[in-house]
């Protein structure tokens, strides 16, 4: 199959895309979690399983993100990825990220894009294996660490921050 | 994307035919932005509008 479209063509095109909002790429609507269209809604439509995979999820990426030493930051201009979502994705468990951002965190750590998707709360959990080493991962994963150097002085600071307001 | 499917289609001789399940958030862009045609929600597939674009639509596109 031969395209040509031309330089011409392609700009015309992605004008009106710029501002609109498309999301395709959803290869099988039947792993879709939740129902379509209602992703702001997600936290009350996550089932037990996807709670405790999506828990996996953020600090799976946030263990990796330590490993390698990155800021949130420069994690976030790595993947190409918004540094808000990246944040969301650590912190908040109810935040479901975009499969485009799942994507790109899984081609950084290089690991598989489904498997990432179905721990990140996007498919619907398949992989029961992949379920309960989530959940073990999860339990495993929780810091008993006293805080070390650099996150008292943040919290030091923010907490200073808050109570000036 | 669209682009690539109406050549495919071209490929395959169905004239630039295509159809698709559009996910909410898209609709507008596929009616509007692709000239496609709006053939209703389509129950079979969790209610997603259902558009065709027609080989007419198809050469329009691709000018």
């Amino acid at each position: 199959m031969k395209m040509n479209l031309s330089k011409e063509w392609l700009t015309k095109r992605a004008a009106p895309d710029d501002r609109a909002e498309v999301s395709a790429g959803f290869f099988n609507l039947g792993m879709l979690g939740g129902k379509v269209g209602a992703r702001e809604e997600t936290s009350s439509r996550l089932s037990p399983e996807q709670e405790s995979s999506r828990l996996a999820f953020g600090r799976l990426i946030n263990l990796w993100r330590r490993k390698k030493g990155f800021r949130m930051d420069e994690l976030a201009d790595k993947a190409k990825i918004d540094l808000v979502e990246l944040i969301e994705i650590e912190r908040n468990l109810d935040f479901i990220p975009e499969p485009r951002t799942v994507f790109q965190l899984a081609q950084v750590l290089g690991l598989s894009n489904e498997r990432l998707l179905q721990l990140s709360g996007n498919t619907n959990v398949r992989d029961l294996s992949l379920g309960k080493e989530a959940v073990r991962f999860a339990a495993r994963s929780e810091s008993v660490e006293k805080l070390n150097k650099n996150e008292q002085r943040a919290l030091e600071e923010f907490v200073k921050f808050l109570a000036e307001r | 994307m669209i682009a690539a499917a109406i050549h495919l289609s071209l490929a395959e001789e169905f004239s630039g035919r295509i159809g698709l399940h559009s996910l909410p958030q898209a609709d507008d862009w596929y009616s509007r932005g692709c000239g496609m045609t709006a053939l209703g929600p389509d129950p079979a597939v969790q209610n997603l509008r259902y558009f065709e674009m027609t080989p007419g639509q198809a050469a329009e596109f691709l000018k």
